[in-house]
């Protein structure tokens, strides 16, 4: 797909391009922000999988600069910059002027932000950028030393100064072998919530991207026990025919007892405990909406004889939420758009693919470029 | 038990385990990150068993897919034999890292775990490997580059079988398998001295999986002397062939190189087999016009012999050794000389009837010449006055059960073409009867490319020609008439004409299927240079034709002849630069050769044996070569379906005979349709519709099983004709129509759509299309009209995208999409008008009622009529919540007999697939989503007047829930429904049918 054929079939690349987000995937945490309040009380978080970087972008203007995307003004800037993309209106909406901007941003205080990637990222401001393994024991004394420079003791185990918030939108490259792909995502959740574990604080939150497939209901049911509210979202900036959604957790509860640390991971050998009181079984419930529609949850399921032994209360089905207004993009949606219109260029170019030696390898030998498939 | 963990906690996405000895166990595991991890675990006597990281291997640039360690292998040019480890990755690279040492000697190797974690605050991930210099690769043995894309796995062959060298095997994303062979490397080529000492040379490609990931790959050791490769691929075939390329037993067979004779070779062979005094002493020099000698034509006479003529007018005899125990053979053992003429110098034409071993030769100035295998004579059969352009031969039988022959010649710039019928059962063949063509310029051009006899009487018949200008033109004959003194009685016109059977392309073969024997009608097949297999049903008595299949196929598009194999169609042609020689019914290759390209001379002769196969000779450069083949280049042990997830399903169950017949069409990502038969059981494939461009969106049948329509995306939407032709043609099917995009850029995808059969005409519908772009359309399609599109009406929804588009009655549609909101839209009464020669004015369309059903999108809907006013529609959400509705169809007042009802948390995922199911006047919903889980509910409409405080109308209950294989389901369909179970087919990532037993 083309630059400009991508623009209109994705308004979210479209927009993201237009207003200097480095992935579209911003608007992801953006719209999942609307919803949950995420950054409300918010100053030290710590950013897993951030290359190309787009989600420390949102946390850079939001806690260091102090830029407002709240409820109100993102509806706002969405119907002056739809109106102006679908050709409406022929002028970009009037930029604020620095002195208003100013009195509108006021940047927080003591905000620390550590974002953590394999693969380098450009700069952001007050972003601290690490470049390291996030499921190394050794990443977590680096992200220590990162979180605070000042007062950091190479001694300590764990945090003395925990973080509000871990988000995570990391992903496999995808394989396109459906059990692969989705059991690799949800090792890099494991791996996020490993981490989480070792620096989050009681009452903490934790937000990454899972994939609702085979299965997904056993990996709600083990969040459930380290977090108070576990539910599900998905963005609008998400597309609907893809499988990705955000778990969004709620108030840390580590198990009395509980130590984490990445020697001995959860997930590769080792599980969570299994909490002495289960938690309630949500009973069945019956609810009239103000529109009057009936809203049921048949509550949770009794193991019927096709339930296996042992995955009895393991499975847990978490709430689902859609995030983003209903007047946002719909990322699923082809839009008109003016004849006029110039496509513009991705803000942060593609990084390079592992194959590159191998396209040029290919290139000196003389072979067609590009080409995926093999013959005799 | 105990459980061990590398301490490696990157994600690891291959693992090879070796028992090296009782007490150790090897393993060797590949990251996410690049990092090849050797560790083993030992259990010693005395103390506990411990494990210990002996080696991080760095060096590939992307994630590892594949390790593999070896049995001790003798390399050449080392004296010990080696334990090596080979790895293959992202990067696209097979590795083999040389691990002998490590395995050697377990107490001196320094164990790496203490160290380990030191380094790894260097190397955590696989950029680092990228960056840093400093990380070397020196225990990289061999690197080998050749697959285009990712490579999923690697494996050493058994050097019990191979004990000439060290192979190893590997297979990708590039959908081939690849044996390589591990020699020293050419010294002069090591530029960096860090360079491996080996080399991987790739030894050769099998690609028969359909272009299709190759996921799993082994070599079977069945057999002593005959190592098989087996692999699997992404669409769920698996394959076995017998490639040269492995090595079999203790010899290295090579592959048999296409041989090439060239004139001189041929002459000289036929010198050495003549006896010297019957020799014609010829010498093509002494005539200056033919010194350029060359091969003319080619023609079998049977499965190893052939005829070819050259230019100085010689005619000679090849016979091919043809070794059976052998795949594939290329040697000529005999060549003879069989005459020289001298009006076939400077042109000459050959064909053959090779199940009787006859040929004919003609040349410039029209003599004919016949030669017979049976008793190797050749004579002179018959004379036209002008240069011959080609011949034609088809064999029918006369009354007595003799074969007989009838051969069409073609003159230059005829007008006209001559037609014989030959007599065989003399001593030699004898012309019993002829008669004229006449060809007509205009409505079928001059040049006659192809032909079919179709007897229907003793004494005549029709034949069928097929054109260089596409068309088909069918010419009655009657041996009565061809004594006739009557000059025009002799002649022959054309009585029908079907235009365009392959476009503006040459029409390269015709086959007869006559319905019974010596029946007035039956089903044309042909085949063309434009790459289609089409069928036409041809009534002779009222000269009716009707095109009942037309299908591109896979392969082409010069497709050259097509015949009979075991009951199923066979096609042969040039694909790109090969020769291809294709099952049609089974969509399987069998033969590929390379040709370097599509040639003007060239012959090609089937094996009718079991195995099947051929022999194809052809000129390249001035030389003859030959390849014969016996058997398939490989055998499917499990046919396979669609190459990626099926995004839509229809079943269709019609009545034949008291008998219900299934047919499963599904539509999947890789923008194929294929259409299954549910027989006995089993999913059985039967036709694949290639057409669509895009990915497709969404199918459905008509009620009578008669048509099927498809939309995908860029506006893509086309109504499939189906129907059931008899063995061996199978399901023939015609793409009728295509909707004609309307938006600017057509680049908007059809999401869905219902349709409802047009009243009063036989072959109308009414279709509710929904677009991408938020907006609805109505559309009538009525195959008789002149004007067979008319637009109905247009409406906009808001700038959301729409999913769902249903008829609730015949005058309201329903629709749903990504807002999670349903609407209600009225439509104009006049419908079912006739459809107007000018275009009419689309009336513009207005949504009401919109219900919130869901939070986000709709990604499945059902619906079903309860009774005359009710209309049941189930919603299955992204939200993983299941909505109903009760849509009123009678009174306009209220569009829903109820609130809409939604269960939350109904799935553990997005819900992608719903069926209602009726069974004893009960009602039930299937669901699934892509949390591999089939749910069945109950639901129980009560009655409004016995409605009791506080309880709904609509009660829904948990029936049943079960695992689902398919992964990524999007649709599921009722199958089979029985007193005692129903069956239900489940589409996703390939598909399955389960079974709902009633207690």
């Amino acid at each position: 797909m083309g630059k400009s054929s991508k623009d209109k079939r994705d308004a979210y690349y479209r927009l993201a391009k237009e207003e200097g987000w480095r992935a579209r995937s911003a608007y992801k945490l953006l719209q999942l922000d609307e919803e949950f309040n995420l950054f409300e009380n918010v100053t030290r978080v710590v950013d897993l999988c951030a290359a190309p970087g787009s989600w420390s972008q949102v946390l850079s203007r939001v806690l260091i600069k102090g830029e407002k995307f709240g409820r109100a003004g993102w509806n706002e800037k969405q119907k002056d910059m739809r109106s102006y993309v679908l050709g409406l209106e022929k002028e970009k909406p009037v930029q604020m002027d620095a002195a208003e901007e100013f009195e509108k941003n006021k940047p927080r205080e003591g905000v620390r932000i550590v974002s953590i990637d394999l693969q380098p990222m450009s700069p952001l401001e007050g972003v601290t950028m690490l470049r390291a393994d996030i499921t190394h024991p050794s990443t977590i004394p680096l992200l220590l030393k990162a979180l605070d420079p000042d007062t950091f003791d190479p001694n300590a185990t764990s945090a003395p100064h925990p973080v509000d918030l871990v988000i995570s939108d990391g992903a496999p490259d995808v394989t396109g072998l459906h059990d692969l792909d989705i059991y690799v995502q949800s090792q890099l959740l494991w791996a996020a919530l490993n981490l989480a574990l070792c620096v989050l604080k009681p009452g903490g939150k934790f937000v990454a991207k899972i994939f609702r497939g085979k299965d997904v209901d056993l990996l709600f049911a083990q969040l459930k026990i380290v977090f108070e509210r576990v539910k599900v979202a998905k963005p609008r900036s998400s597309r609907a025919s893809s499988i990705e959604a955000f778990v969004v957790c709620e108030g840390f509860c580590p198990p009395p007892g509980f130590k984490a640390t990445l020697d001995t991971p959860l997930g590769a050998g080792s599980q969570l405990p299994t909490p002495e009181n289960p938690p309630a079984k949500t009973e069945m419930s019956r609810k009239v909406r103000g529109d009057g529609a009936i809203e049921i949850d048949l509550g949770d399921e009794e193991e019927g004889d096709e339930g296996d032994v042992e995955e009895a209360g393991l499975r847990w089905i978490a709430p689902f939420l859609a995030c983003g207004d209903l007047s946002a993009y719909d990322s699923d949606a082809t839009y008109h758009l003016p004849k006029d219109r110039i496509s513009l260029d991705p803000v942060q170019p593609p990084t390079a693919p592992p194959y590159k030696r191998a396209l040029e390898m290919r290139k000196l030998a003389g072979g067609a470029y590009g080409k995926t498939k093999g013959q005799e | 038990m105990s459980e061990l963990t590398s301490s490696s906690r990157s994600i690891l996405y291959s693992a090879h385990l070796l028992w090296e000895t009782h007490d150790k166990i090897l393993v060797a595991a590949g990251t996410a990150f690049g990092e090849i991890v050797l560790w083993s675990w030992i259990r010693q006597p005395h103390c506990r068993s411990f494990s210990r990281v002996h080696s991080v291997f760095l060096g590939h640039e992307g994630s590892i897919f594949g390790v593999r360690i070896s049995s001790n292998v003798a390399l050449k040019s080392r004296k010990k034999p080696q334990r090596l480890l080979s790895s293959c990755s992202d990067d696209r690279t097979i590795r083999v890292w040389d691990i002998s040492s490590i395995t050697d000697n377990d107490r001196a190797a320094p164990t790496l775990d203490e160290t380990h974690d030191a380094n790894r605050k260097q190397h955590t991930g696989f950029s680092n490997a990228l960056v840093d210099t400093t990380s070397t690769s020196s225990d990289c043995l061999a690197i080998g580059w050749g697959h285009l894309s990712r490579v999923w796995s690697v494996d050493f062959l058994d050097p019990t079988y191979s004990p000439e060298g060290v192979f190893l095997l590997s297979s990708g994303e590039d959908a081939t398998s690849r044996m390589w062979e591990i020699i020293p490397r050419d010294e002069t080529l090591r530029t960096a001295a860090a360079a491996p000492a080996f080399s991987l040379k790739l030894i050769d490609t099998a690609a028969y999986n359909n272009g299709k990931n190759i996921w799993s790959s082994t070599i079977s050791k069945f057999f002593l002397n005959h190592q098989r490769l087996i692999s699997g691929a992404a669409d769920g075939k698996i394959i076995v062939c017998s490639p040269y390329f492995l090595p079999q037993s203790n010899n290295r067979i090579m592959k048999p190189s296409i041989q090439e004779y060239s004139v001189q070779d041929i002459e000289s062979m036929a010198l050495d087999f003549a006896d010297g005094a019957t020799t014609l002493q010829t010498n093509p020099t002494d005539n200056p016009a033919f010194k350029s000698e060359f091969f003319r034509s080619y023609t079998f006479l049977d499965s190893k012999s052939f005829l070819l003529t050259t230019n100085s007018g010689k005619i000679y005899l090849e016979t091919i050794g043809l070794d059976p125990q052998c795949f594939q053979n290329n040697t000529i053992t005999e060549s003879v000389l069989v005459d020289q003429m001298d009006d076939l110098k400077g042109y000459s034409v050959c064909t053959a009837e090779a199940s009787i071993g006859i040929a004919f030769v003609a040349g410039s100035r029209g003599s004919i010449y016949v030669y017979q295998k049976a008793t190797s004579v050749l004579s002179k059969l018959y004379s036209i006055r002008s240069k011959v352009g080609s011949m034609f031969v088809a064999k029918t039988f006369t009354e007595t059960g003799a074969a007989s022959l009838v051969l069409l010649i073609t003159l230059m710039r005829g007008r006209e073409a001559r037609l014989l019928y030959i007599d065989l059962d003399q001593s030699e063949p004898t012309v019993s009867a002829e008669m004229d063509i006449v060809l007509s310029e205009l409505l079928t051009g001059l040049a006659v490319t192809s032909i079919a006899y179709v007897p229907t009487t003793w004494e005549g018949g029709y034949i069928l020609a097929g054109f260089r200008r596409g068309s088909i033109a069918t010419y009655k004959i009657l041996r009565g008439d061809t004594d006739s003194k009557d000059e025009r009685k002799r002649k022959a016109y054309a009585i029908s004409t079907i235009e365009r059977v392959h476009g503006k392309e040459t029409v390269t073969a015709i086959q007869w299927v006559p319905s019974r024997f010596f029946s007035m009608n039956g089903y044309i097949i042909s085949v063309g240079r434009d790459g289609y297999s089409a069928v036409h049903y041809l009534d002779l008595s009222t000269n009716c034709t009707t095109l009942v299949h037309n299908l591109s196929l896979p392969v082409g598009p010069s497709i050259e002849g097509l015949y009979f194999h075991k009951n199923q169609i066979v096609v042969y042609g040039f694909s790109s630069t090969k020769f291809i020689l294709y099952n049609s019914t089974s969509e399987e290759e069998v033969m590929s050769v390379e040709t370097g390209g599509a040639h003007r001379t060239w012959a090609f002769e089937y094996f009718s044996s079991h195995e099947g196969g051929g022999t194809v000779v052809w000129t390249r450069a001035s030389t003859m070569r030959i390849l014969s083949q016996v058997g398939p280049n490989h055998h499917v042990i499990r046919p396979g379906g669609h190459g990626r997830e099926i995004k839509a399903m229809a079943v269709s169950t019609t009545k034949v005979n008291e008998q219900s017949r299934h047919l499963i069409a599904t539509g999947a990502e890789d923008t194929d349709i294929k259409v299954f038969e549910y027989v006995g059981g089993d999913v059985v494939y039967r036709r694949t519709l290639r057409k669509h461009t895009t990915g497709i969106q969404h199918l459905q049948w008509s009620d009578s099983g008669q048509y099927l329509f498809s939309s995908g995306g860029c506006e893509e939407f086309y109504i499939w004709r189906v129907r059931q032709l008899p063995s061996p043609l199978g399901i023939g099917v015609v793409c009728e129509s295509i909707f004609t995009p309307e938006s600017e850029h057509s680049d908007l995808r059809i999401m869905s759509f219902d349709v409802r059969k047009r009243q009063n005409v036989e072959f109308g519908f009414i279709f509710t299309m929904a677009f991408s772009d938020s907006h609805v359309g109505i559309y009538s399609y009525d195959a008789t009209a002149t004007v067979k599109w008319q637009t109905l009406a247009i409406g906009n929804y808001f700038t959301s995208c729409l999913t769902q588009s249903v008829f609730l009655s015949s005058s309201t549609i329903l629709t749903a999409g990504t807002d999670g909101h349903s609407a209600i839209w009225s439509l104009p009464s006049d419908l079912d008008r006739p459809h107007a020669s000018a275009p009419l004015l689309a009336s513009t369309l207005t949504w009401k009622y919109p219900v919130r059903i869901h939070q986000n999108s709709s990604k499945t809907l059902a619906s079903h009529p309860l009774d005359q006013e009710t209309v049941l529609i189930v919603s299955g959400g992204d939200d993983s919540s299941l909505a109903l509705l009760l849509a009123s169809t009678s009174s306009s007042e209220s569009a829903y007999a109820h609130p809409p009802t939604i269960i939350v948390r109904a799935h553990a995922s997005a819900i992608t697939a719903c069926a209602i199911l009726l069974f004893r006047s009960r009602v039930f919903i299937l669901t699934s989503g892509n949390d591999q889980w089939i749910r069945l509910w109950e639901i129980i409409v009560h009655n409004t007047s016995t409605l009791g405080e506080g309880q709904d109308l609509l009660e829904i209950k948990r029936v049943k829930r079960m695992k689902t294989n398919v992964a990524d389901v999007s649709s599921m369909a009722i199958l089979e429904q029985g007193d005692k179970r129903t069956k239900v087919v489940i589409c996703g990532v390939g598909m399955e049918v389960v079974r709902i037993a009633w207690d």
